[in-house]
C-alpha cells in the first residue's frame, strides 16, 4: 500500500456529503475523496468522459461509496453500469445507505454490490463507519488488480 | 141243449159285441177327456148303459190311507155303495177282490156268487140285488195300481176267458190314458212353473234398467224384454234376429262378434261391453252377459242373457281416470318445478306438463318485463312466432288481456274473437285458446297460453288448467326470487372484492407513505445529530456553559429522535416484509435474544429463570425473535426502583397452540392501561423514568397476529407482570 487509496463519493445529500468527509478527515486518513453529486456524473468520472478524460487528473477510485436513492440514474442503475464494463467491474462496490429495506438489500447484492452499510444517524455512529470502512476495504482487503490481466 | 147252446152261444156273442163297443165307446173317451175323474165316470156310465152291467164303480187307491175310495159309479146300485169300505191291506175288509186286486195287481173274478167264499161278507146284498158274477180290474199309472174297475153281472159265469181277456184290455187302455193323463199333468205343472218363473224374471229386468234377451244357438235374437224399446226406441219385432245391431255403435260390432263368437266356441258363458244408441241419438254404454241353455240332448238349445246400463258407472269411471291423470300430472309438476330453481328448468318443465293431460297443440309461455310479455318457450319448439309474438304488451291478444286482467282468459273459437289480434295461432291451425295467468299474490308473473286445433270447452278444464299454472307460479316465483338473489349476491361479492382492494391499496400506500417519511426523515436527522455532535466535540471550548448545555439537548433529542425513527420503520417494516415460516426451536430464539441483550442484562443484573426443555414452534423465525427480544427489553426496562430484576420465562401447551410466557417482579400495570400499552407510540411514563419509544409492545402484537396468535397481560400494579403469547405450534 504504497499510495493511500482513491475513493469515489456518489451520494446527492450535501450535507450527508460534508458529514462523510468530515469523518474521513477525523479518521484522519490520508485518501483521497472524488465526490460525484449524483449517478450520471458519477458514471462519467468512471468512464473518464466529459471533463473526466484525463486519468491523471481523475484516477479510477479504489473503492466506490455509492447511495441508493439520488435523483435521475440511481444508485442501482450505476451499480448495474459499473459491473458490466470490464474496465471497471472489479472496483469494490459499497452502498451506503439509509435503507433497511429487505428488498434494497436483495437488489443491491443482486447488482453485484460488494457490501451493504447502512448510515447511522449519530455521528460517532457513522464515523465508526467510516473508520471501519477504511480499515476493511482499504487496508485489510486485498484489492482486485485493476487493469485486465491480457 | 143245443138251443140252449144256441141260445147262450147268441148271447154270448151280443155280450161280446156289447164288450166291444164298451172298448171303443170308452176309448172315444180317452181321446177326448182329459181327466182321470171324468173319464172314471166316463167309463162307469158306459160299462152299464152299453155293457148292461148291472153295477160298475171305480175305486182310486188312497195310498197314503190304504184304502180305495169310491170315485165313480153307475148302474143298480140300491145303497150296496154307501159306506163301502175297502182295505188295500190282508185284513177282513181288505179280502174281497177288490182289495186283493189292488194288493197283487191282479184280475179278480167271481162268477159263482153264491159259493164263493172270497165274497161270503157281502153275498146276501149283493145277491138280493142281482149280482151272480163280478170282476175287478186294476188300473195302472205308471205300472202302479191307482185304481180298480168293479163290473157286476147277472149272470153266473159271465166273466169267461173271452170276456176278461177283452175287460183286461180294456183297463191296459184305461191304464195308458190315465199314465198319459198323469204326464200332461205333470207336463202342465212344469210349464206353468217355467212360465210363471220367466214372468218373474221379465219383470225383475223391467225394473232395474235391463235388457234380457234370448237368442237361438245361431245367436238370432227371439225375444227381447219390453225394456228394450224403452233403452232404444226400436219395436222388438224390429229387434228380432240380427235387427238390433243397427242400434249398437259401430266400433263395437267387430269386438261384440268375436266376444259371441268365443263364447259359442267355448260353450261358455258370453261377456263383453258395448255402446248402443239411444232414442236421442247418443251412446250409452251396456254390459251384456250371456249363458247358454243346453238342451237335454246335448248342445246348445237357446242363449239367455241381459245388457246392463252401466253408462253412469262408464262416466264415474272416466272422470275418475281424468281426475287421477290430472292429479298424477300435477304432482309431477310440483316436483319438477319445485326441484329446479333455475328459470329455465321451470320453464321447461311448465311447458313440458301443460302439455299432458290438458294436452293442447300449441303452448306458449311468457314472463313479465316491465309491461310486457316476453317469449320464454313454446311448444311444438320449432313453432314459427314472429317478432311480434315474441313480445306483448299490456292488453295485446289474448295473452297480453290475461296480463292487463290478472285473470284467465279462455276462447272457445279465436277465429270469431275479436280479442285475438295475432295471426300466428290462427295460423299454425289453432281454434280454442286459454291464456292463463301465472299469479303471486297480485302481481302477474307471466302468462302461458294454450291452443287447441280442435274445438274445446276449454273453461271446462278451467279448473285443472289455473291449478297446473298455479303450481308453475309458484315455480317461477321460487326462481325469480332466486335469480334476484344471485344478481345481489354476486353484486355484493363484486362490491366486497372492490372494497376490500381500495382498503389494502389505501393501506399499502399508508405504510409506503409512513416509510418513506421516515426514510427522509433520517438524513436531515443524521445532519442534526451530526453537526451537533462536531461541535459539542471540537468547538466545545469556544461556547460559554449554556451554549454548550443546548449543544447537549440537540444531541440527546436527535438521538431520541433517531430512535424513535428506527422503531418506526421497524414497525412499519413488519406489515410489509413477506414471511418465512419454518419450524425453529423457540428455546434457542430465546437464547438469541438475551445474547441480543446481554449489555443490559449485565447492566442491570438481572435472572433469567429458562426451562429446561423447549417446544418447536412453527413461524418466520426473525418475526418470533423480535418477539422475545422486546418481551425481554420490556421486562428488564421496567424494573422497580433499586430492585434486581427477576425474570422468569415459560411455556405451555394450550389447545395446540403455544403459550410463552415472561413474568418479571417489575412495577406492573393498572387493569385500565392493560390493553393500551400494546398500541404505537403509547406510553405510561415519561423518557426521564423510563426510556423508551413506545412502541417495543405494539412490534409484539403485531408480529403475533401475522403469525396468527395473540397477546395479553396479567398484571397488578407493583405486583410484576407476565405478558402471554399464543404462537402456532409446528
Amino acid at each position: 500500500m504504497a499510495k493511500a487509496a482513491h475513493i469515489l463519493l456518489v451520494e446527492d445529500n450535501r450535507l450527508d456529503i460534508e458529514l462523510t468527509l468530515d469523518a474521513f478527515r477525523e479518521a484522519r486518513l490520508g485518501n483521497s475523496v472524488h465526490v460525484a453529486l449524483n449517478g450520471a456524473e458519477a458514471l462519467n468520472y468512471l468512464f473518464g468522459r466529459e471533463q473526466y478524460g484525463d486519468r491523471d487528473k481523475y484516477p479510477l477510485p479504489d473503492i466506490i461509496l455509492l447511495d441508493l436513492k439520488m435523483p435521475g440514474i440511481d444508485g442501482f442503475e450505476v451499480l448495474r453500469r459499473v459491473k458490466a464494463e470490464p474496465e471497471v467491474k472489479r472496483i469494490p462496490v459499497i452502498i451506503l445507505t439509509s435503507s433497511r429495506e429487505e428488498g434494497d438489500l436483495a437488489l443491491s447484492y443482486d447488482c453485484g454490490a460488494n457490501s451493504y452499510l447502512v448510515k447511522p444517524v449519530s455521528f460517532e455512529g457513522f464515523l465508526k463507519v467510516v473508520q471501519q470502512v477504511q480499515d476493511y476495504w482499504l487496508i485489510l482487503n486485498m484489492g482486485p488488480p485493476l487493469e485486465q490481466d491480457s | 141243449m143245443d138251443v140252449t147252446g144256441a141260445e147262450t152261444m147268441e148271447e154270448r156273442l151280443a155280450a161280446l159285441t156289447r164288450l166291444y163297443a164298451v172298448r171303443s165307446r170308452i176309448n172315444a173317451a180317452i181321446v177326448r177327456l182329459r181327466d182321470p175323474q171324468e173319464l172314471y165316470q166316463e167309463v162307469a156310465r158306459v160299462a152299464v148303459e152299453e155293457g148292461r152291467f148291472r153295477l160298475a164303480w171305480i175305486g182310486a187307491v188312497d195310498e197314503e190311507a190304504h184304502r180305495v175310495e169310491l170315485v165313480a159309479q153307475a148302474g143298480k146300485m140300491e145303497g150296496c155303495l154307501d159306506g163301502i169300505v175297502v182295505s188295500t191291506l190282508d185284513v177282513p175288509e181288505g179280502r174281497d177282490p177288490t182289495g186283493v186286486a189292488v194288493r197283487e195287481g191282479r184280475v179278480q173274478v167271481v162268477n159263482d156268487w153264491e159259493n164263493d167264499s172270497r165274497v161270503a161278507l157281502g153275498r146276501e146284498g149283493a145277491l138280493h140285488r142281482g149280482y151272480r158274477a163280478s170282476g175287478a180290474f186294476p188300473l195302472r199309472c205308471h205300472s202302479r195300481v191307482v185304481a180298480v174297475l168293479s163290473l157286476y153281472a147277472d149272470t153266473p159265469g159271465f166273466f169267461d176267458d173271452e170276456e176278461v181277456r177283452l175287460l183286461t184290455a180294456l183297463s191296459d187302455d184305461l191304464s195308458f190314458a190315465l199314465t198319459a193323463m198323469a204326464e200332461e199333468q205333470k207336463r202342465l205343472a212344469a210349464e206353468q212353473k217355467l212360465q210363471t218363473i220367466a214372468a218373474r224374471y221379465r219383470a225383475l229386468a223391467q225394473a232395474g234398467g235391463l235388457v234380457a234377451w234370448i237368442t237361438d244357438a245361431a245367436g238370432r235374437v227371439t225375444e227381447f224384454s219390453p225394456s228394450w224399446q224403452a233403452l232404444t226406441g226400436q219395436p222388438p219385432e224390429e229387434a228380432l234376429g240380427r235387427g238390433w245391431q243397427e242400434f249398437l255403435h259401430p266400433d263395437d260390432l267387430k269386438p261384440t262378434g268375436q266376444a259371441w263368437s268365443r263364447a259359442v266356441a267355448a260353450v261358455s258363458p258370453f261377456a263383453t261391453e258395448y255402446r248402443l244408441r239411444d232414442p236421442g241419438g247418443g251412446y250409452r254404454h251396456f254390459l251384456a252377459h250371456g249363458v247358454p241353455v243346453m238342451a237335454p240332448e246335448g248342445g246348445i238349445r237357446e242363449w239367455v242373457g241381459v245388457c246392463i246400463d252401466i253408462t253412469a258407472r262408464k262416466q264415474a269411471e272416466a272422470k275418475l281416470k281424468q281426475r287421477h291423470e290430472e292429479l298424477a300430472a300435477l304432482n309431477a309438476l310440483a316436483h319438477q318445478v319445485q326441484a329446479g330453481l333455475s328459470l329455465e328448468e321451470v320453464v321447461a318443465a311448465g311447458l313440458d306438463r301443460a302439455l299432458y293431460p290438458a294436452s293442447p297443440d300449441l303452448a306458449v309461455l311468457y314472463l313479465r318485463e316491465d309491461d310486457r310479455l316476453v317469449l320464454q318457450g313454446a311448444r311444438p319448439e320449432n313453432l314459427a312466432l314472429s317478432r311480434d309474438e315474441g313480445r306483448l304488451q299490456m292488453g295485446e291478444c289474448l295473452c297480453g288481456l290475461a296480463l292487463q286482467e290478472g285473470k284467465p282468459v279462455y276462447s272457445p273459437d279465436i277465429h270469431a274473437d275479436p280479442r285475438c289480434t295475432l295471426m300466428a295461432c290462427k295460423e299454425a291451425g289453432m281454434r280454442s285458446f286459454a291464456a292463463l295467468p301465472f299469479l303471486s299474490g297480485e302481481r302477474v308473473l307471466g302468462v302461458l297460453g294454450l291452443a287447441w286445433a280442435k274445438d274445446q270447452d276449454v273453461e271446462a278444464q278451467s279448473g285443472f288448467l289455473e291449478t297446473i299454472v298455479g303450481e308453475i307460479a309458484i315455480g317461477l316465483h321460487n326462481a325469480l326470487l332466486y335469480r334476484d338473489l344471485q344478481r345481489h349476491s354476486r353484486e355484493l361479492d363484486r362490491r366486497v372484492r372492490e372494497r376490500t382492494e381500495q382498503l389494502q391499496a389505501a393501506n399499502k400506500e399508508l405504510e409506503a407513505f409512513a416509510y418513506s417519511i421516515s426514510h427522509d426523515l433520517r438524513a436531515p436527522l443524521r445532519a442534526v445529530s451530526g453537526f451537533a455532535q462536531i461541535i459539542a466535540r471540537r468547538h466545545r471550548d469556544t461556547l460559554n456553559e449554556e451554549g454548550q448545555h443546548y449543544v447537549d439537548n440537540i444531541v440527546l433529542a436527535a438521538e431520541r429522535m433517531g430512535s424513535l425513527i428506527d422503531d418506526l420503520l421497524a414497525y412499519s417494516r413488519l406489515g410489509r416484509q413477506s414471511l418465512k415460516l419454518r419450524p425453529g426451536d423457540l428455546g434457542k430464539i430465546m437464547s438469541q435474544a438475551i445474547d441480543n441483550l446481554a449489555d443490559r442484562v449485565a447492566a442491570t443484573g438481572a435472572t433469567i429463570n429458562l426451562p429446561e426443555e423447549w417446544p418447536v414452534v412453527f413461524g418466520d423465525q426473525t418475526l418470533l425473535q423480535q418477539i422475545c427480544t422486546n418481551l425481554l427489553d420490556n421486562a428488564l426496562t421496567y424494573r422497580r426502583p433499586m430492585v434486581v430484576p427477576d425474570l422468569r420465562v415459560t411455556w405451555a401447551i394450550e389447545d395446540g397452540k403455544i403459550i410463552l410466557a415472561v413474568a418479571d417482579n417489575g412495577i406492573g400495570i393498572s387493569p385500565e392501561y392493560q390493553e393500551k400499552i400494546f398500541k404505537v407510540f403509547q406510553r405510561l411514563h415519561s423518557d426521564e423514568e423510563y426510556p423508551g419509544t413506545g412502541i417495543g409492545l405494539a412490534i409484539v402484537k403485531k408480529a403475533a397476529e401475522m403469525l396468527g396468535g395473540r397477546v395479553w397481560v396479567e398484571s397488578a400494579l407493583g405486583q410484576g407482570s407476565t405478558f402471554f403469547v399464543e404462537l402456532p405450534k409446528e
